[in-house]
């Protein structure tokens, strides 16, 4: 016997933009976004009988259109990554040698871009572009004295020099 | 599976380039978790070192620091060596292990990490015998931090005599710093001045569970371990020519349970209240002319208690042993 095989494309979701673009992207992949999880659940979106041309777009006010594709784009890389366990995550030695090499070059982008990037995992509360943006900004902080992280990261200066001595002393025992 | 996402590197980077363009976001522009968040990724010196300007300097300050393990060599009066500092990733703390650092310098570093920071284990090994006691500056930092395991041990032990002295404050709130802040303290220095009532006063607070300290042993001076067995039990020892060890313990309580592993003994004594041990051994190296008095109060477990319950046998007052 024969049994005729349906077929059934990937549910999709839509989100918009906050500079109103909207993207379809496969519910599988946007399962990482605990944000955008939550709502498609409350407000009854996995619903099968809605097709996609009638599902309301779900709106993101704080991501733009190109930070979105990006964020985008490592979810559907990540799509098969395990279940996070966030008391787990909280346990486990915090390394920052361990950031994937796929996620490395993904994440060797402009300061800005990065931060946007890091803004939008924080909105869209996805754990796993979180803490490796996170990582990589540690990384850059890392084997620099004070002086290189403000020249880095074009931080200005605003402590008193009492404040500043102060500090120096703080730090002296560290210093190569 | 492994999926590569469809978009090329080029789209990606004229992606990247679009938002670059639209607003340029700097570091700053993070909010505050955001930040607290990266600082957990960092190691201690990065940390101390991430202390940019006073919002982050602030932030550093409010968010919790946890360093696994700091072994500290003090070589002398003016100089130590950290063995082994370890916070979070242990690749780049590896960078500070075996290095030599002044001690001024050290304390003013552990005095700003104390204000936020908890460690796991310290390890505190004195390589000679301190003659300015700036390690006893390194001591008075260390005890200002939340410490689940703390010893502080000569290297040698048969060195001489390494002493805890010259400590910040008084004796008293010295001691119930330790009981507030560390869980497990086994110091193998002799605290010169402290007294059988001081002593008294953290063993109550122990026993009645008023503080975070579970393990306490200490060196004494010599009487002082009997003072504190007097003021504590009402236990008094007579010894009589003491060539063959004869004693006498008197007690004013005949209830009292302590026991002993060897009676004769110049001085080995236990006693369980519940659960809580108090405990006494002196060590005398004749060869070196080292006597050691150590006075060890602490929680046992269950199995603990009465395996220990097991080694000695029951101190019969007004006996002559």
């Amino acid at each position: 016997f024969l049994f005729p095989i349906k077929m059934t494309s990937p549910r999709m979701i839509k989100l918009t933009s906050n500079d109103d673009k909207t993207f379809e992207v496969e519910r599988d992949v946007i399962k990482q976004s605990v944000t955008v999880n939550t709502l498609i659940t409350d407000l009854n979106m996995d619903d099968e009988d809605v097709s996609v041309e009638n599902q309301m777009a779900i709106p993101l006010p704080n991501v733009d259109a190109a930070t979105l594709e990006m964020v985008i784009t490592w979810c559907k890389q990540h799509r098969e990554d395990p279940p996070r366990n966030e008391e787990e995550e909280e346990k486990k030695e915090k390394r920052t040698d361990d950031i994937p090499e796929w996620d490395k070059t993904f994440l060797d982008v402009e300061q800005s871009v990065l931060f946007a990037l890091i803004l939008a995992a924080n909105y869209m509360d996805i754990k796993g572009l979180l803490d490796n943006c996170c990582k990589t900004v540690a990384n850059m902080i890392k084997g620099k004295t004070p002086d290189e992280i403000r020249k880095h990261f074009n931080i200005k200066n605003d402590f008193t020099p009492e404040e500043e001595e102060q500090i120096r002393k703080e730090n002296a025992w560290c210093e190569d | 599976l492994y999926h590569q996402p469809k978009m090329s590197q080029q789209s990606m980077t004229e992606i990247a380039d679009r938002i670059k363009n639209m607003e340029e976001l700097c570091l700053m522009d993070l909010p505050n978790e955001i930040l607290t968040r990266i600082f957990s990724y960092l190691d201690v010196s990065s940390r101390l070192k991430f202390r940019v300007n006073k919002r982050i300097d602030e932030l550093e300050l409010n968010a919790k620091n946890h360093v696994d393990k700091l072994e500290i060599d003090i070589l002398s009066g003016r100089r130590c060596r950290l063995t082994d500092i370890f916070c979070l990733d242990e690749w780049s703390c590896g960078t500070l292990t075996g290095k030599f650092i002044r001690i001024d310098r050290l304390v003013n570093g552990l005095n700003r990490l104390s204000l936020n920071a908890s460690i796991r284990s310290v390890n505190i090994r004195f390589i000679r015998v301190n003659e300015d006691y700036g390690c006893c500056r390194i001591i008075d930092s260390i005890l200002k931090f939340k410490i689940n395991y703390l010893y502080i041990n000569p290297f040698y032990h048969k060195d001489g005599r390494y002493e805890l002295r010259d400590l910040h404050g008084p004796n008293l709130s010295t001691l119930l710093t330790i009981a507030e802040n560390i869980t497990h303290a086994n110091i193998r220095l002799v605290w010169v001045s402290i007294t059988a009532k001081e002593l008294c006063r953290i063993r109550e607070l122990m026993l009645k569970r008023e503080c975070k300290m579970e393990s306490f042993s200490i060196l004494v001076d010599s009487g002082v371990d009997e003072s504190f067995l007097k003021e504590c039990f009402g236990v008094t020892l007579e010894d009589h020519l003491k060539h063959i060890r004869k004693r006498i313990y008197r007690s004013s309580n005949p209830m009292l349970e302590l026991s002993s592993s060897i009676p004769t003994r110049w001085l080995d004594l236990r006693h369980f209240e519940g659960n809580f041990e108090t405990y006494f051994d002196r060590t005398e190296d004749r060869m070196e002319g080292i006597i050691e008095n150590m006075i060890r109060f602490a929680l046992c477990s269950e199995s603990d208690m009465n395996m220990k319950k097991t080694w000695g046998s029951i101190i019969k007052f007004d006996h002559e042993y």
